[in-house]
């Protein structure tokens, strides 16, 4: 018996029990569903991870402290980020920031606002989409100029229709002192995975202005907890020698040891992605037991198959059946069972994964590798949990069956 | 001659006990032969049918057919017999009750590996020859126990078996039905078939050319009917007496 004909066998007895036919494909249809709807989740959250840390873009250093015992002597501050970017060559951009919490002055409210002062370079270690206007840049710092960048939201909410740039806003500093500040840009506020979840109104106002403007308010403020350096070198241990002589750097010209340490953002970026991997992990074993629980149940409707069928098995050995044609007439009953689950599951694990993508605002991933693989896998499935069946039905005693009732 | 029986034995073993089905049986039957195997039930015809059919094997003496010595077959070979070879007619007719008439007959050709087209071609023929052109997308259940036997003998047909054999195939039927399957039968006989029929109704048998009687496992007589039924006068005789 060729294949064609095994086919066409085998989906007419499938067709005879349609209810118990498709009963049976939902378990494997799950099983490919979830592993698919998984991978395909999984995928793009590691598609999504890498290019926010794509975005921004060169390797980044962050230099921070070591130890928590510092005197005065030790802190990072203006001229330290003057001396790195002289004394390190391979340096592309050096910048840092400083925050203040204050209230900012609506119509007829007020609104906490969190205010975050960068230094000029800063912009370009850390890049912005900007919506409207510009960020702040060199000569805002160094004219110590009251300009404010806002965000999206907070446009809106705030200015409505109207065009942002050029507005005023009034800024009460946590120290008392008041600011009159001019809008020059708008930042795009972007759609992160569960960013609707928290109520904006609650959320303080993110304010971002010149960091000299903010540091004439603040007498102190020339102390730096983070200072953040990109360069253009990707290759670890040039990266490892360039953090080297950045704290050689910055121990020479503080006079001390072992006060700094740097990590390296694409760090972040692996424990991230070391996470992400094991919660895939455990979640495509729970997706592959659902699979196995699928194909027993294929097992045992085929048994139950079997069993109704001994006499029809019986019919066709004394026609001429071979044990073989038996065997294959089973397993291509199982195959199909499994073939067409796999694609039933493979179509609604892509729509899973759409959907889910779209909630979490992550872009989805569509993996052909994975489909292909998760296709051959319903195939081998089917022919897997097929043979036993198969092989219960191809050992039957013609004689017997042919009496069988 | 298409079948030789030489010294034949069968012995089951269940566990401890033996039972001697079949012992030392002898028979020849010729081409075109019409042959019908009585005996009580215990008697050993069934198993006889069985090895004839290459459903089983003899455990002594030789079995050949159409010049093929079946005791050495192994079990692919055995169903190539099966499908090439004989046609089997059974009691309870044994068709597949999900497809129609035409792909019941079609399925030893499938077995065989003919071409759909000419599978086709060949079922229809086939149906023709037991009359039921009119029948052949109708399945099982939609059929009387005599169509069905029709059908069946359909199926036997289509691969051109050296013999039919046929178990028992008008017990499940009544006595008109049976006359037209005997009808049937003894048609194609005449066109050449050769048909082998178990039964245990005299009246059957005597629609025969030739009777041979088991009992405990042994032939005890093989004789000649001498003025056969003819099917088609006993059916005309229900008909006036209806």
């Amino acid at each position: 018996m060729n294949i064609i004909e095994s086919f066409k066998q085998a989906l007419s007895s499938l067709r005879a029990n349609k209810l118990r036919s498709v009963l049976t494909m939902i378990g494997i249809i799950m099983g490919v569903f979830s592993v698919i709807t998984i991978v395909a989740i999984g995928n793009a959250t590691q598609s999504y991870v890498d290019s926010e840390f794509a975005k921004i873009g060169a390797n980044i250093l962050i230099v921070s402290y070591k130890t928590d015992s510092l005197s005065t002597n030790d802190m990072l501050a203006s001229d330290d980020l003057k001396a790195i970017s002289k004394g390190v060559k391979e340096i592309k951009n050096i910048g840092t920031n400083i925050s203040r919490s204050g209230t900012i002055r609506l119509d007829n409210k007020t609104r906490n606002a969190s205010i975050n002062g960068i230094s000029s370079q800063y912009k370009d270690i850390v890049p912005v989409d900007m919506a409207q206007g510009r960020m702040i840049n060199e000569i805002d710092n160094s004219t110590r100029s009251n300009v404010v960048v806002i965000d999206e939201e907070f446009a809106k909410a705030n200015f409505g229709k109207q065009n942002p740039i050029g507005q005023k806003l009034k800024v009460t500093l946590g120290s008392g002192s008041t600011l009159r500040l001019r809008v020059v840009g708008v930042t795009k506020t972007e759609e992160t995975p569960f960013g609707g979840m928290i109520d904006n109104e609650s959320r303080p106002v993110s304010l971002t202005i010149p960091m000299t403007t903010l540091q004439s308010y603040y007498p102190d403020s020339d102390q730096f907890n983070y200072v953040y350096i990109s360069v253009d070198e990707k290759d670890k241990t040039a990266l490892k020698n360039i953090a080297d002589e950045i704290i050689k750097t910055l121990e020479n010209k503080h006079g001390n040891r072992d006060k700094y340490t740097i990590q390296f953002y694409s760090d972040f970026q692996d424990g991230l992605n070391t996470v992400l991997n094991v919660i895939s992990t455990v979640l495509l074993v729970i997706a592959v037991i659902t699979l196995i629980v699928g194909g027993i149940g294929i097992v045992n409707i085929l048994l139950v198959s079997v069993t109704e069928r001994i006499r029809e098995i019986g019919v066709r050995k004394a026609l001429g059946a071979r044990k073989r044609d038996i065997v294959i007439q089973f397993i291509t009953e199982s195959i199909i069972l499994t073939g067409i689950s796999g694609v039933i599951g493979i179509i609604l694990g892509i729509l899973g994964g759409f959907i889910i993508s779209s909630l979490v605002k992550i872009p989805p991933v569509l993996n052909i590798q994975v489909i292909v693989l998760a296709f051959m896998g319903s195939i081998a499935l089917g022919l897997l949990f097929g043979v036993y069946p198969a092989k219960r039905a191809a050992d039957l005693d013609p004689i017997e069956s042919l009496r069988y009732e | 001659m298409i079948i030789s029986i030489k010294d034949l034995g069968k012995v089951y073993k269940n566990g401890q006990i033996e039972v001697e089905a079949l012992r030392n049986v002898n028979v020849n039957i010729n081409k075109e032969e019409f042959v019908a195997i009585m005996g009580p039930s215990g008697s050993g015809k069934s198993t006889l049918m069985n090895i004839i059919g290459c459903l089983d094997k003899s455990t002594a003496g030789e079995y050949w057919l159409d010049g093929v010595n079946i005791s050495t077959l192994n079990e692919i070979e055995l169903a190539k017999v099966r499908n090439r070879k004989i046609g089997f007619v059974f009691q309870s007719f044994n068709l597949l009750p999900r497809i129609t008439a035409l792909q019941n007959v079609e399925l030893p050709m499938i077995y065989a590996g003919v071409g759909a087209k000419e599978r086709r071609k060949k079922a229809m023929l086939a149906l023709e020859r037991v009359g039921l052109e009119k029948r052949v997308h109708h399945k099982p259940n939609e059929m009387s126990g005599g169509q069905k036997q029709r059908v069946a003998i359909a199926r036997s047909l289509v691969n051109s078996p050296a013999i039919i054999l046929a178990d028992e195939p008008t017990g499940n039927l009544d006595s008109t039905a049976g006359e037209e399957i005997m009808t049937v039968f003894q048609d194609l006989n005449r066109e050449g078939v050769t048909i082998v029929l178990v039964t245990h109704e005299p009246d059957i048998a005597e629609h025969t050319k030739r009777v041979l009687r088991f009992k405990d496992g042994m032939l005890r007589n093989d004789e000649v009917v001498q003025n056969p039924l003819d099917a088609r006068v006993v059916l005309s005789q229900y008909k006036e007496e209806a």
